[in-house]
């Protein structure tokens, strides 16, 4: 299959305005319009803006082969071209393979031959490779040096409102600008065991993402504003797993199934050229934030390490070099841990007998680390969690140190581990039986109970470990009071006619 | 078998056609803007074009800062604060000793005050955008092209040599950057007093190419730079640099051009307010007028310094001050030593009541017409109806809060926003002129160069000339001690303190104890038996433990942080920043 696809859009809009006390013939709805005026009022045309454009160009192509079951081949081609307002001419084309091959060794005559279908009915290995890009986050020509004319304003008049305008380049700019692109390399296994009541996949990745876009600003003494460039480099690498059992005894019919996810990240490389740590969301004038640096998780979260409470009850850190302060300084902040959850995992079971279903379904998540954005130091008399008064004077220093101490809030003892476990659902329902429902002209009826949310486990002391985040890709592990997930309790009826 | 190979080929031609007609189908050119070379040619309109941009970037370096970088806690002009928060004229106040931590944290030296601070990052940064938007013009422009080119250029060199002026003074050693550095640059310390003689002279040459002040009437020679605030500064920077000589021969250069004279005393009032925008004693301040067609750009608008410097816990402001809704405030509060300090020496004069008020003076000597209703009900008589007496004895004005933090009751109406200079359609923005250089200032300096090289009579003159307009009491001799006390009063709050104190070496002594008490004060109001008046309360006023300017260290702002991690010091190659002495 080879293809070839060019997209262009264009919009504009122009703008028009009556302005009157009666201006329109009418004022039923479909009288609203400008041309049903009545010769009154004043019609002016604010005229036509600049036209929005945005063209693409792709080719592509995909060549795939099986042989005998067995074998599978597949390669995917394709090049991409954004118009100028992205990348330069020399660097607009991003050529992206991609190559995947299976096998299906179940089908290998000395797997069936050896090996009954009822131990295993499937096997299969999977690999793949591809590369693919991004220049999602680019426009307005971040590539060209371009001057923002008539963008600043002065005026030389001291009673005249009069303004005159001044033009500055915007910003650095970066010729070189090109592709992110990301590598990954895929590797997975698919089976399933005695008589597919047995299900089991896996898979490992590796995915490194390159010439990241980011914008990044320069010494300050260059005095010039944030430029885009391609900054760093970031891997991230995980496996899954993947198990069912399904099962029937009778009229009793059942399932489990459940899957486990290891994920990690991290800045293997940025650019030397402009701000090695990029500040990511911060709260109040708290010195903890997120931040991204060579070395470290993806917006890692920073802040000061808490030593515990010192014999005169004041709030204590440990320094950049591992020594106990009461005072520490910006330089001491370090990485407390990562702020997007390192491992997730789920479950559900199911089970159905004589029209009696049930279900469980439960998620869960962890190794990463949550900031509570309640309490401020601004504020002393807002409310701040019922774990700092209940820790007050023990493992804390007491409410009268913590409540003005920025150091204390900007450190790890306003941190707290995400990990969580909830049951999402909880469902018990009962169908009619179709000779019942028949009788009654329905298709079907099912009354049911379902507990949505209703429990969660964790330690973690604000509201819900999972949505806590600021909304920002930034600042995954602020807590700024998203609004949580709701316990739900559900009674429901499904008819069906 | 042959028909197929044609159509292959045929396709094949098809592709390429498209491909190389693609290349024209991607390119969309950018709408509204000029590319780098289109604009910087050598043509008067754009020097004139680029030298707007400077005033633009200066005056927002002034007034907004520059916070584009997350996380951002600072909600104040990020130079008052730098230039005024260190000294021992006012309180940082805000809300309490937790709320506004990037200013309180600068003014009572608390420890976690360090190379972290955004406000030293911000101004440092905003400088040096000043100096980047100079550096456009002067490489990109010839001055040999035209006078008015040339006008431009030496224009570009004044903002240049103001803004390393600002870095040389707090920073001590901050990198000279006189052409457009590119954008993997790795520049290194200076040495301040090479530095300081290169400001000296760029100030020098700069000042040939500007026109005069056409006469004291000239309000617009206020607002654009002149061949007088050219000499302003250089009188400044020979000052700072030890020059008192050259200074001297400097700053007569301004006072003899006859351009300027200080406004009268009972004029002072206005001097940070509309009214006196462009006066005689203007000699430099960046212009705003409001229009309402352009809406209110941010750099020019004081709303920044009005939040913060708006008086927050009280019921009820006077005319002719206005109350913000939703202002931050509590700001800038007089300090208990200067509130002494000058009304030992002045108590009734223009001076002090043009810069501060006492909160007995708010409540009984302000005129309260429309802002607080009749009370039939209670008694109580419409604003414009209450005499001293009965403002003094009424429980609808005084404090909203049980005490008022950092302050001792007294406030800053220097700087106090006017409702009659509010923008149109606004609640918080103002369009007073933002005050650079003044013609009392001018006088200081010249009495301080005379009183280190020797002085003919004109510099006991000068001084005199500063105390007789304010009010206050005349100076007999020409002493250094006579002109740090006439500058402490007049400069007040304008960024002089701090800086004057280090080079003056007084800073360990006088501000040994800055931020040891932060006193807040309560009213005695009680209807029916006390009339309000202010009391200072030190309940809590003793909570910082590590208060005091610190010798060896203090002198000089930390180089921000961000800096010394992307460009530390590097012995082998010899570029790169050092920290100053004593910050991390």
């Amino acid at each position: 299959m080879a293809g070839m696809s060019y997209t262009y859009s264009d919009s504009r809009s122009v703008g028009a305005t009556l302005e009157g006390t009666d201006p329109l013939k009418g004022y039923a709805e479909n009288f609203r319009y400008i041309d049903m005026d009545n010769g009154s009022g004043t019609k002016s045309f604010s005229g036509t803006s600049a036209p929005m454009q945005n063209t693409q160009i792709s080719y592509f192509g995909r060549l795939s082969y099986t042989f005998d079951n067995r074998y599978s081949v597949q390669t995917n081609f394709r090049a991409d071209a954004f118009d100028s307002s992205k990348l330069s001419r020399k660097n607009r084309w991003g050529f992206f393979p991609s190559v995947s091959a299976g096998w299906t060794a179940s089908n290998e005559g000395f797997i069936k031959d050896n090996i009954s279908r009822d131990a295993l009915s499937f096997l299969k290995f999977r690999a793949s490779w591809g590369v693919n890009g991004n220049i999602a986050v680019l426009n307005d020509y971040a590539y060209s040096t371009t001057v923002s004319y008539n963008s600043k304003v002065y005026q030389w008049g001291v009673t005249d409102p009069t303004i005159s305008h001044g033009s500055v380049p915007d910003g650095l700019a970066n010729p070189d600008l090109k592709w992110e692109t990301s590598e990954q390399l895929d590797l997975g296994i698919d089976a399933r065991f005695l008589r597919d009541r047995l299900t089991f996949g896996a898979d490992w990745y590796n995915k490194q993402t390159k010439d990241l876009l980011m914008t990044v600003n320069p010494v300050l003494e260059v005095g010039a504003g944030s430029s885009v460039v391609n900054a760093g480099s970031i891997r991230n690498r995980g496996v899954e797993f993947e198990i069912g059992w399904r099962d029937t005894a009778g009229d009793f019919h059942y399932s489990v199934n459940a899957n486990f996810a290891k994920l990690s990240n991290l800045v293997t490389y940025m650019t030397k050229q402009g701000m090695q740590r990029i500040p990511g969301e911060g709260f109040s004038n708290f010195k903890s934030s997120t931040a991204f640096e060579e070395g470290y998780p993806v917006w890692y979260i920073r802040g000061f390490e808490y030593a515990g409470v010192s014999a005169d009850g004041k709030a204590q850190f440990l320094d950049a070099d591992g020594n106990i302060t009461q005072t520490p300084s910006s330089a001491d902040l370090k990485c407390l841990g990562n702020s997007i959850p390192t491992y997730n995992y789920g479950i559900t079971l199911r089970a159905e007998w004589k029209g009696i279903d049930f279900t469980f379904f439960g998620t869960g998540a962890g190794g990463n680390k949550i900031i509570p954005c309640v309490y401020r130091t601004e504020h002393p008399l807002i409310n701040s969690l019922e774990y700092f008064h209940a820790n007050a004077g023990k493992t804390l220093p007491s409410c009268k140190e913590m409540a003005s101490s920025t150091d204390f809030w900007s450190s790890s003892a306003n941190l707290f581990d995400g990990d969580y476990f909830k049951i999402k659902q909880l469902q018990l329902g009962y169908s009619l039986p179709d000779n019942i429902t028949r009788k009654i002209l329905l298709g079907g009826a099912r009354f049911y109970v379902s507990l949505d949310d209703f429990f969660t486990f964790t330690k973690y002391p604000g509201f819900d470990p999972e949505t806590a985040s600021d909304g920002d890709y930034r600042g995954m592990g602020l807590d700024k009071g998203s609004y949580p997930n709701s316990r739900k309790v559900l009674l429901g009826v499904n008819i069906s006619f | 078998m042959k028909k197929t190979i044609i159509s292959l080929v045929s396709i094949g031609a098809a592709l390429l056609t498209f491909a190389s007609c693609s290349q024209s189908l991607l390119e969309i050119p950018q709408k509204g803007v000029l590319n780098y070379e289109m604009f910087y040619d050598d043509s008067e309109e754009s020097a004139e074009s680029a030298a707007l941009a400077i005033y633009s970037a200066y005056v927002t370096s002034m007034n907004m800062g520059v916070m584009d970088e997350l996380p951002t806690w600072v909600i104040a002009p990020v130079n008052y604060v730098l230039t005024n928060a260190p000294s021992d004229d006012s309180y940082y106040g805000s809300g309490g000793k937790s709320d506004h931590i990037f200013g309180l944290e600068i003014n009572e030296y608390r420890p976690s005050f360090d190379s972290g601070s955004l406000v030293v990052r911000f101004s440092y940064k905003a400088a040096y955008n000043v100096i980047y938007t100079c550096n456009l013009l002067i490489d990109n422009f010839n001055p040999a092209t035209s006078e008015k080119i040339a006008r431009n250029v030496a224009e570009a060199r004044v903002f240049r040599a103001m803004a390393h002026l600002h870095l040389a003074t707090y920073w001590g050693t901050p990198p000279k950057v006189d052409h457009l550095l590119a954008g993997d640059a790795r520049p290194t310390n200076s040495n301040h007093d090479e530095l300081m003689a290169w400001i000296i002279k760029e100030l020098d040459e700069a000042a040939e190419a500007l026109p005069p002040r056409a006469g004291k009437g000239d309000k617009n020679g206020a607002v654009r730079l002149t061949k007088e605030a050219a000499y302003a500064y250089e009188g400044k920077a020979q000052v700072f640099a030890g020059d008192y000589n050259g200074a001297k021969a400097t700053l007569k250069k301004v006072i003899d051009s006859g351009n300027y004279e200080l406004v009268p005393g009972p004029e002072m009032v206005n001097m940070f307010h509309r009214a006196g925008d462009g006066s005689t004693e203007k000699v430099f301040e960046f212009n705003y007028v409001d229009n309402v067609n352009i809406g209110i750009p941010d750099g020019f608008r004081h709303f920044q310094r009005s939040q913060s410097c708006f008086w927050r816990d009280l019921k009820v402001l006077p005319n002719p001050f206005f109350k913000q809704n939703d202002g931050w405030g509590g700001g800038g509060n007089p300090s208990k030593s200067f509130v002494d300090a000058i009304m030992a020496n002045e108590p009734d004069s223009y001076r002090r009541k043009a810069w501060i008020i006492s909160y007995e003076e708010l409540i009984g000597d302000y005129d309260y017409s429309g802002r607080v209703a009749e009370d039939k009900e209670n008694g109580l008589k419409a604003g414009e109806d209450l005499t001293r007496d009965e403002k003094m004895n009424d429980p609808r004005l005084g404090l909203s809060a049980p005490s008022y933090y950092g302050n001792v009751g007294w406030f800053l109406v220097k700087y106090a926003p006017l409702e009659t200079e509010l923008n149109v359609n606004s609640i918080d923005a103002n369009d007073n002129n933002t005050v650079m250089m003044r013609y009392a200032e001018v006088l200081l300096l010249y009495a301080e160069a005379c009183a280190m090289a020797g002085d003919d009579g004109s510099g006991l003159a000068a001084l005199n000339e500063v105390a007789r307009r304010a009010g206050a009491p005349l100076y007999s001799s020409l002493t250094l001690d006579n002109v740090k006390k006439e500058k402490r009063f007049e400069m007040f709050m304008e960024g002089c303190r701090f800086a004057d104190l280090v080079r003056w070496g007084d800073a360990a002594t006088v501000l040994k104890d800055q931020g040891r008490e932060v006193p807040s004060f309560i009213d005695l109001f009680e209807e029916g038996k006390h009339p309000h008046e202010a009391k200072i309360d030190y309940s809590d006023a003793y909570y910082n433990d590590e208060y005091g300017f610190k010798a060896g260290k203090n002198e000089l702002m930390p180089f921000p942080l961000g800096e010394l991690q992307l460009n530390p010091y590097d012995e082998a190659e010899g570029v790169g920043i050092k920290q100053n002495p004593g910050w991390r």
